[in-house]
């Protein structure tokens, strides 16, 4: 009786293995990160993608304020500042100093950000386009 | 292999209803069961005709047996049933009949009642002439009584009766008169033949077999014997382990594996809610991973903190395995070592019950504190020059504060802050276990209650825990065996916060003001962490788990088996924090008179968790023994399924304290949003094992395996590990086998085992919804942008584990065991820099190789052994040397360092703790400046951060534990001592608390004392009045540990027989055990400034019912 369940069991078990193939049960990915194929298999994940670079221009450290009105004003000596100010090195064309370094890091390293988002977009739309 | 129970067979009437009761047990079996009959004329006179010809014996009592109510009991080797006899009689009674039948066998026969024995003739009882002897048995190695020893009386060749002993392992033999000698034999120790004497009672003590053959060593998937192990590993029983802590798995584990670290946590100290770091040999991770080993419990992997909460009531034995030998079985999960946890099986009888409770009182170790006094710290005040100035005006008030202060420290204000966060805890264990059932069905329930209090005022850690073992182990080779456990466990931090916080209140400040309510404020404006005691503020946590595991086991025959587990655990938790409206947390907000103010003050975060796992698993394994050829072979695989899931939110708004429930939150955190987070990861993964040995001389052994998991880039979705080693037992060649040299064994592995420790998704560009800039929504639509840039090529981490090891026993007296070991990681995962135009400033590499090497000893010797009056006295020692190094770092790595400080970057050649400061020529006593040096050798005040240089190295020399053990009668003392020696440590609590010490708060009492004051004082630390510069890192403060502290004393008492069975207990232990009462170490440094260390008496006792 019971050697009859365990063969049963040893097929059932084998049946699993075979039906499922090892590489897409261990293919996991998160449920509310996704992967790239799966972010651009819909006409939604693409605007998804595409809004983030809307978004992230419009953050503080892009065209929210440094790139406009910040960093850039600061520099052309829009703003008097005391020596104490958050800006005063900048202000000061002070390029040595951390602050103003971490601003230039910060700046740049955004725009590079968005762009690497964009082309991550654009190869994927490309690719989409061709298999469609 | 089962212990033989007590062979004793008593026959009702009637109740052997069959003729042949052919007994395939032991003669012995037999004669006790002749002493046992007492004789009697039962039916005896009964006549009886038989009438056969040329029938065998057999038939010819079939016969008598089918025609009169005789039944025959007998070794059917002793007698031949087979024989062929032609007879013819009429009327007789059975004793003629038999007497005919038998003549020409060597065979006697006697009736009792109506049951015939049939006893070889040689054997015969001679009723008349017996006496009894009594006597116990006990292992010589440690004087512990031993149960069903096998004692056989023996008069030349021939065995005559025999017995076992009880649970006390005491015995008492029914012998004839003529016997001449006993033989004791038990599985797994030397057979001893003790000849017999006048006198009746005997002491005997059995010596362990060579070769520890009844050893085995558990790697949790095939198990081997000690013998044939070719690696390294160390088994602890449970009696070991309560020995050195009677609740805390973890903190035993230490004493007996000198490669096995549990990290001083400096910060949490004894946190009952901190789970402990353990690290196996050495450490191999660049950026702060811990090498936590991977945890396997009957079978399965469980996490730390399962672990951390187990009973260790349930817990049978641990075995530690740390090369590649059997690690290499657990593939990509083994490089940092494997625990392996055996639960207690449960036994076959009536039911027993086993109840265990262990009180402990734990203490606050507030020793390495020495803070100013009010006095004290007053002056210390005023030397720093907090009362000086040159306007006037400003004089005359800081006087006046100053004489407030002094006339409140004259009225004899002196408030002994670090006192009040903390108090003595009791803690206390219960646990209950319950077992018994057949030989074929068992079952076993374990109950549990544990109350753990921290030293920190309000923290606890309470766990409950219910388990339910079924076992089936059948005549068929089929075993069954379910074990359903379910635990619960509430926790809750401390209200009074970091206890850090209460070393920087001024003693001269009160707690309270005159209307008995905590001050909201104390001096210099701080806030005083008492009236934050005061609140309704909670951190609380709690999780219940179920876990199910069912393995089944199928013996096809004395060399084939096969093996199918499967494990099930779910486990849902959940976080509640909530800041009372009251405090000074939300002082800022207070401060603005917002309007909205009121919907933002008080807060409470709720986060729930629920996660799941499992694991499925089968192994085959084949084993034979040809002509001392051993060869055993086994194949198997196994998946596994981790799945979590967080939700969690927050509100705010909170009216008063007690209405402290999430539903009377005013709102939800302003531009906040719910949280949530989910993770998966599987592994799979097949694996084979060999092991050949010739003649139980040499050993060779091999594991392969193939693991893939879902952790890795689609480029390197699975990876190979193996390992290897042989293995030589000489104390089994001829030329040891007589000599003083009674253990003396040489084995060598190498292996590649892996570990993944990085989360799952860093192989793979991913895209979020949740990640970021707070502001996820652009033109009512949510963004989803890129998170990091994944590494398709991220391999795993592997580590090549070589072991050289050597174990030794010499006159039975010393025990010891050396090992040699070095563990090569490489592919070692790095935050790499890349460049900013990437459009991310780092991402994962492999990047870099290191190696740990050293050796580990380990001793045991016994310094009296005494059996008869069960006297041992044993000293044990071990140690650990390792040294760390890094071998390789990619060229990206050190490219991306270049130029930076030598402190914050690694470079090849250096070990990973290689403490890196500016050289110090101490304080000048001119100026109470530091001075340096420069690598030139000059001397300067200037700190330049580019002179750093190697300076020690913060891994200590040597480490390990020395200790005791006494067992005299019933009384047991274990002692063991840690040590650690050689750590070059810098001594960071010094620069923050005593030279950098704000003299507006209070400090260590160095900071007043030892402090450079005036021109001429040669001192070690810096000018009192400067305290605010940085203090530098330099050798001044690096000082060379020497370490001692008792990590246990254990004192048992073990209730002689009579006097538990008084009781109406079968057996009652009692122990007290003492835990880091006393610790002496030349580093003064504050430890514990988040949450004290402690030091525990305990007291536990142990009943079987």
């Amino acid at each position: 009786m019971i050697t009859r369940y365990i063969q049963w069991m040893v097929v059932a078990a084998g049946l699993m293995l075979v039906s499922t193939s090892c590489n897409d049960w261990l293919d996991v990915t998160p449920e509310s990160s996704f992967s790239r194929e799966e972010m651009f298999s819909t006409e939604d994940g693409f605007v998804d993608a595409l809004y983030a670079n809307y978004r992230g221009m419009s953050e503080v450290t892009m065209y929210g304020r440094e790139t406009l009105w910040g960093f850039n004003d600061v520099r052309a000596q829009c703003f008097d500042l005391q020596d104490n100010m958050y800006f005063y090195p900048v202000a000061q064309y002070d390029f040595e100093s951390s602050r103003n370094k971490a601003f230039v890091a910060t700046v740049w390293g955004q725009f590079y950000n968005r762009i690497a988002s964009l082309n991550s977009l654009l190869e994927n739309w490309k690719r989409r386009m061709l298999t469609s | 292999m089962k212990k033989k129970s007590n062979c004793k067979v008593r026959h009702g009437g009637g109740g052997c209803k069959k003729l042949w009761l052919i007994m395939r047990f032991s003669v012995v079996f037999l004669f006790i069961t002749l002493l046992t009959v007492s004789a009697s004329t039962y039916s005896q006179q009964a006549k009886l005709s038989v009438k056969l010809k040329n029938a065998t014996l057999k038939e010819v009592l079939q016969q008598i047996q089918n025609t009169s109510e005789f039944e025959f009991f007998f070794n059917h080797e002793a007698v031949d049933l087979d024989k062929r006899i032609s007879l013819s009689m009429k009327d007789a009674s059975v004793e003629q009949i038999l007497s005919e039948v038998l003549k020409t066998q060597a065979v006697s026969f006697k009736v009792v009642d109506n049951v015939v024995f049939l006893v070889p003739e040689t054997r015969a009882v001679q009723q008349d002439e017996k006496r009894t002897i009594t006597g116990k048995v006990v292992d010589l190695t440690n004087g512990e009584s031993m149960i069903g020893v096998n004692l056989v009386a023996k008069r030349g060749a021939d065995l005559l009766t025999g017995t076992a002993t009880d649970t006390d392992g005491n015995f008492d033999l029914l012998i004839p008169a003529d016997a001449e000698a006993i033989v004791v034999s038990m599985i797994g120790y030397k057979n001893r033949e003790i000849p017999l004497t006048e006198k009746g009672e005997y002491f005997i003590e059995l010596e362990p077999e060579m070769g520890d053959l009844n050893e085995v060593v558990v790697t949790g998937i095939f198990n081997k014997t000690k013998e044939s192990f070719t690696g390294t590993s160390t088994n602890v029983t449970h009696d070991e382990l309560v020995k050195v802590s009677p609740t805390n798995l973890i903190a035993a584990l230490e004493v007996f594996d000198p490669g096995l670290q549990l990290i001083d946590d400096n910060d949490f100290g004894s946190d009952p809610n901190r789970m402990p770091e353990i690290l196996i040999r050495g450490k191999a991770n660049f950026q702060g991973n811990p090498n936590t080993p991977l945890f396997i419990m009957d079978g399965f992997e469980v996490s730390l903190e399962s672990v951390y909460d187990l009973d260790m009531n349930r817990v049978e034995g641990v075995t530690i395995l740390k090369d590649a030998t059997a690690a290499a079985l657990y593939g990509s999960r083994g490089a940092n070592g494997v625990i392996v946890i055996t639960t207690k099986a449960p036994e076959s009888g009536k039911v027993r019950v086993h109840y265990s409770f262990t009180g402990s009182l734990e203490m606050p170790d507030l020793r390495d504190y020495n803070l100013m006094n009010a006095e004290e710290k007053l002056e210390y005040e005023k030397l720093s020059g907090l009362y000086g100035s040159s306007n006037p005006a400003q004089k005359y008030e800081l006087d006046e504060e100053y004489n407030r202060k002094l006339g409140d420290v004259r009225r004899g204000v002196d408030t002994y802050w670090i006192g009040q966060p903390v108090e003595t805890a009791f803690n206390q264990n219960h646990s209950i276990y319950i077992e018994g059932g057949s030989d074929v069905n068992r079952f076993g329930i374990t109950g549990r209650v544990g109350l753990t209090d921290g030293v920190m005022k309000g923290s606890y850690r309470n766990r409950f825990g219910l388990g339910f073992k079924y076992h089936y182990i059948g005549k068929n080779g089929l075993t069954v065996r379910n074990h359903l456990t379910v635990d619960h466990v509430k926790s809750e931090q401390s209200p009074y916060g970091s206890f850090g916080d209460y070393t920087i209140p001024n003693p001269y400040d009160r707690m309270k003001d005159d209307n008995g309510d905590y001050l909201y404020e104390l001096s210099y404006n701080m806030t005083n962490p008492l009236y934050e005691a005061s609140l309704n503020s909670f951190n609380k946590n709690w999780y219940l788990e179920v876990r199910d595991n069912i393995n089944l086991e199928w013996r096809f025959n004395d060399h084939l088996m096969w093996r199918a587990s499967g494990s099930i655990g779910m486990q849902v938790s959940a976080n509640d924090i909530f800041r009372d409206p009251r405090s000074h947390d939300f002082d800022a907000i207070r401060d603005s008179n917002e309007e909205d103010n009121v919907q933002k003050i008080g807060s409470y975060k709720k986060i729930d968790q629920d996660a799941y796992d499992w694991e499925v698993s089968s192994t085959v394994n084949y084993n034979t023994y040809i002509n001392k050829h051993l060869i055993n072979v086994g194949i198997g695989f196994n998946a596994r399924e981790d799945h979590s899931n967080m939700t969690g939110f927050n509100g705010t708004g909170f009216v008063n304290s007690i209405l402290n429930r999430p539903n009377y939150a005013l709102t939800y955190q302003k531009d906040g949003r719910p949280m949530g987070s989910e993770a998966t990861s599987r592994l799979i993964g097949g694996f084979a094992n060999l092991t050949y040995g010739y003649d139980s001389r040499y050993y060779f052994d091999a594991s392969f395996r193939i693991d893939g998991s879902s952790k890795f880039g689609k480029n390197k979705r699975t990876a190979p590990f193996w390992s290897s080693g042989l293995a030589w037992n000489a104390h089994n060649e001829s030329f040891l086998k007589e000599s003083f040299i009674h253990h003396l064994k040489l084995r060598a592995s190498y292996g590649v085992t892996g570990s993944v420790n990085f989360s799952p998704y860093m192989a793979q560009t991913m895209y979020s919804y949740d990640y970021g800039s707070s502001q996820k929504i652009y033109d009512d639509r949510f963004v989803a942008d890129i998170m990091a840039l994944g590494n398709p090529d991220l391999v795993w981490q592997t580590t090549g584990k070589s072991n050289l090891g050597l174990e030794f026993g010499f006159l039975n007296y010393i025990n010891g065991e050396v090992n040699f070991y070095r563990e090569i990681t490489d592919d070692l995962l790095v935050d790499m820099n890349i460049a900013p135009s990437m459009g991310f400033s780092s991402y994962k590499q492999n990047a870099g190789k290191i190696r740990n090497q050293g050796y580990e000893i380990s001793l045991k010797s016994y310094l009296i052994k005494d059996p008869s009056n069960r006297f041992y006295v044993s000293v044990n020692g071990s140690l650990l040397h390792n040294e760390n190094e890094i071998l390789i770092l990619s060229n990206e790595y050190k490219s991306q360092t270049e130029g930076t400080s030598e402190v914050m970057r690694f470079n090849e050649g250096e070990s990973l703790s290689a403490v890196k400061l500016i050289r110090s020529a101490g304080i000048d006593p001119a100026n109470g400046k530091e001075i340096f040096i420069t690598p030139e050798g000059e001397r300067t005040y200037e700190y330049d951060p580019l002179d750093v240089a190697i300076v020690g190295d913060s891994n200590p020399e040597f480490k390990g534990i020395i200790g005791a053990n006494i067992v005299y009668k019933q009384f047991n003392l274990n002692v063991n001592f840690r040590y650690r020696w050689g750590a070059e440590i810098y001594n960071g609590t010094v620069a923050d608390r005593v030279e950098r010490a704000n003299p507006r708060y209070n400090a260590d009492i160095r900071a007043l004392e030892e402090r450079w004051r005036e021109p001429g004082d040669v001192v070690y630390y810096r000018n009192i009045s400067d305290y605010q510069s940085a203090v530098h890192a330099s050798t001044r403060l690096l000082q060379t540990e020497k370490m001692l502290q008792l990590a246990n004393l254990n004192f048992e008492y073990r209730a002689k027989d009579q006097l538990a069975s008084k009781l109406g207990m079968s057996s009652l232990k009692g122990s007290f055990n003492m835990k880091d009462v006393f610790r002496i170490s030349n580093i003064e440094q504050e430890r514990g400034l988040i949450y004290p260390f402690s030091y525990m008496y305990s007291l536990s006792l142990r009943a079987t019912f």
